[in-house]
C-alpha cells in the first residue's frame, strides 16, 4: 500500500470531495482515509477537516492525482491554494504523477517517501 | 491576544454553556439568487424566507448543530453543566466588573468550565479495560484512546446525522456507514472504540447512541462510556445478549442501559454535586437539574430550562418523544416534525463571510427580536473572551478590522455588524449591562 498526506487548508475538505467522489463505491472501500480535524475547543462544533492520510494502492494513488490535479485546473481562476502533499512508498509511475502536480500550479509542494510513515491508516 | 488566523475555516458550533447556535457560511456557497435577499433585504418576513430556502443547502450543517440543542434539553449532564456553568460566567462576569478594571483589561481563567473537554484515557486489554495511569501488562493492549464527554457526544452526533439520512431498514448498516464516513467529515473516534471493544461495526451502530445517552446521565460522560462499553461487552457474552442483539430494530437500547448503568460503581450519590472543579463520579437526572434556579429567584438557564421542561411534558405523553436522541432514524414522523418546529433553538447567529472584508450577520429563531437577548449575547461575547471558556480565538462575527474594539474581540459573539462599526452600539450597550449589573448583583 502507499500514502499520501494532504494538507490544503480549508481547502482540504473541497479537494477530498472531488477526489473521493471519483471513486465507484468498491474502490472506496479499498482506500483508508484519515481526516485530521480542527480542535473544538469545548465547544459542539461541526467537523472541519485540515488536512487528511490516504491509504491507498499505487494504482489508485495515480486514479486520484487525475482527480486533484482537475480540480487545481477548474480552480485556477479563483483564490489561491496551497497544497502540501507528502507521498509514501508510490510506485515510480504513481510518484511521477504526483511530482507533475507541481508544474501545474505555483501552489502545490510534493515530498516523495520511500518508507511508509508510522501509524498509517488501514483501509476499512 | 489571540491573532485573527483567517486562512483558517471558522467552526459553526452550539457552545456547551449557553448552547446558542452559530452558523458560519461561505459567501461563495449561497446560492447567486438567496444570497441577495440574504444581504440587502431588513424585511424580517423576506429574509426569514430566504433563509428557510438556505437552510436546504445546508441540511447536514443544520441538522448537526440541532442535534447537539436538542442533547443540550434532554441529557442531564448538560442541564446540570450548562446551568452551574452559566451561573460560574455570571459569577465571573459580576467579579471583573466589580473591580473596575478597563474592559480590555479583563481577564480570568476559569478551571471549572473546562469540564467537557477533559480526556480520560482508556486501553483495552484482551481481559480488561483500564482507565486512567493504571500501568497494564506488557504487549497487552490491543486499543488506546482518550476521549472527552465532547469526543463522545460528536460521536453520538455523527452517527446520528447519517442515520437520519438512511431509511430505517439501512440506519444499521456498517458498510454503507463506512463509505458515508470516509465522503463526508465525521467524529469517529469513541465509535471506534466501541466497535472494536464488541468486535461487531453494525452492533456498535446499533447501540452508541443510547449508550451515549445513558453517558450523559452522570457527572463525566467520557468515564461513563467507556464502563457502559465494558458493562456491554459482558451482556453480549451471556446467552440474553445474544437474543437482544438477534431482535430487528428498534430494540429498547434505552432500557437496557439503564438497567446496566446499574452494575456502575460510582462515587457519590445521584445530583448530589454542584462541584465542576473535581466532581465526584455520579448519576444526573433531568428532573433535579432543569428545574434548578439561580440565587432564591426561579430563574433558571435562559436558554435550554424552559424547553427541557416541555419535552419532557411531552414524552410523558408521547412515547415518540422518548428516543428522539436514541433512536432518530425510527422517530415518528409527526414528532420529527414537531421537534423541527416546536424545539429549534430560540436564536442561532448566522454569519455569512462575503470576503475578508465584509462579513454579514443576522439573528433567525423566536427569540431574535427579542432585546433581552442581544444583552445576553453581549454579556456572554464579553465573559468568553475574558475567560477563555468556551473561546475559539478565530471566533468573531465582525471584520471591521480597523474598529479600535477588533483586536480586543470582547466583542466576538454580538450579533450587530453594521456597515460602519461606529454604528454597532457595542462599547454602549456592555456599559449599560456593566451599570445594571453592578447595582444589582446578579448571583
Amino acid at each position: 500500500m502507499s500514502v499520501l498526506k494532504i494538507d490544503a487548508g480549508k481547502q482540504t475538505e473541497p479537494l477530498l470531495k472531488e477526489v473521493l467522489n471519483s471513486l465507484d463505491d468498491a474502490t472506496l472501500d479499498t482506500v483508508g482515509v484519515d481526516r485530521t480535524f480542527a480542535p473544538a475547543d469545548g465547544l459542539g462544533s461541526e467537523p472541519i477537516t485540515i488536512a487528511v492520510t490516504l491509504t491507498l494502492s499505487p494504482a489508485v494513488a495515480i486514479g486520484l492525482t487525475i482527480a486533484v490535479r482537475k480540480w487545481l485546473e477548474n480552480r485556477r481562476q479563483e483564490e489561491q491554494v496551497k497544497l502540501l502533499i507528502d507521498a509514501y512508498a508510490l510506485s515510480d509511475e504513481a510518484g511521477k504523477s504526483v511530482e507533475r502536480l507541481t508544474t501545474l500550479h505555483a501552489g502545490v509542494a510534493v515530498k516523495l517517501h520511500d518508507a511508509l510513515p508510522q501509524n498509517s491508516a488501514e483501509p476499512g | 491576544l489571540p491573532a485573527y488566523n483567517l486562512p483558517m475555516p471558522l467552526r459553526s458550533h452550539v457552545d456547551l454553556c449557553l448552547f446558542v447556535k452559530f452558523l458560519y457560511l461561505e459567501g461563495d456557497s449561497i446560492p447567486a439568487d438567496i444570497l441577495p435577499a440574504l444581504r440587502e433585504t431588513e424585511a424580517a418576513e423576506a429574509k426569514l424566507q430566504a433563509w428557510l430556502r438556505l437552510r436546504q443547502y445546508s441540511p447536514r450543517l443544520i441538522f448537526h448543530e440541532t442535534f447537539h440543542y436538542w442533547q443540550g434539553l434532554r441529557f442531564p449532564f448538560f442541564q446540570w453543566y450548562a446551568f452551574l456553568a452559566f451561573r460560574g460566567l455570571a459569577q465571573a462576569f459580576d467579579k471583573l466588573n466589580q473591580s473596575n478594571r478597563p474592559l480590555h483589561e479583563w481577564s480570568c481563567y476559569a478551571p471549572s468550565l473546562h469540564l467537557p473537554t477533559k480526556r480520560i484515557r482508556c486501553r483495552r486489554t484482551k481481559a480488561a479495560f483500564i482507565l486512567g495511569d493504571q500501568t497494564p501488562g506488557p504487549g497487552d493492549v490491543v486499543d488506546d484512546v482518550s476521549l472527552s464527554a465532547i469526543d463522545v457526544l460528536e460521536a453520538a452526533t455523527s452517527v446520528a446525522e447519517w442515520q437520519v439520512t438512511q431509511p430505517s431498514s439501512g440506519a444499521t448498516d456498517e458498510l454503507m456507514f463506512m463509505r458515508w464516513r470516509k465522503r463526508n467529515p465525521a467524529y469517529t473516534q469513541a465509535f471506534d472504540f466501541l466497535a472494536g471493544a464488541l468486535g461487531d461495526r453494525r452492533l456498535a451502530l446499533r447501540s452508541i447512541l443510547a449508550l451515549v445517552a445513558t453517558s450523559f446521565s452522570t457527572t463525566n460522560p467520557a468515564r461513563a462510556f467507556f464502563l457502559l462499553t465494558l458493562e456491554l461487552v459482558e451482556f453480549f457474552m451471556a446467552p440474553i445478549g445474544s437474543r437482544f442483539a438477534a431482535q430487528q430494530e428498534p430494540c429498547r437500547w434505552a432500557e437496557l442501559f439503564d438497567e446496566l448503568i446499574r452494575h456502575v460503581e460510582f462515587e457519590a450519590l445521584g445530583d448530589s454535586t454542584a462541584n465542576l472543579d473535581a466532581p465526584p463520579f455520579c448519576r444526573l437526572t433531568l428532573d433535579a437539574w432543569m428545574g434548578a434556579g439561580f440565587g432564591n429567584s426561579k430563574m433558571g438557564h435562559p436558554v435550554i430550562a424552559a424547553p427541557a421542561k416541555e419535552w419532557s411534558r411531552r414524552a410523558e405523553e408521547d412515547p415518540g418523544y422518548r428516543n428522539v436522541l436514541t433512536l432518530p432514524a425510527w422517530t415518528p414522523a409527526h414528532v420529527a416534525r414537531e421537534c423541527g418546529s416546536d424545539f429549534a433553538p430560540p436564536v442561532t447567529v448566522v454569519r455569512i463571510r462575503i470576503s475578508d472584508n465584509d462579513n454579514h450577520v443576522f439573528l433567525v429563531g423566536d427569540a431574535s427580536r427579542s432585546d433581552e437577548f442581544r444583552d445576553l449575547l453581549t454579556f456572554y461575547s464579553v465573559v468568553r473572551r475574558a475567560t477563555g471558556a468556551y473561546f475559539d480565538p478565530d471566533h468573531r462575527l465582525c471584520h471591521h478590522a480597523k474598529c479600535p474594539e477588533f483586536a480586543y474581540n470582547y466583542c466576538n459573539s454580538y450579533p450587530r455588524v453594521p456597515e460602519r462599526y461606529q454604528d454597532c452600539g457595542f462599547p454602549r450597550r456592555v456599559s449599560i449591562l456593566r451599570e445594571t449589573l453592578k447595582r444589582r448583583h446578579i448571583v
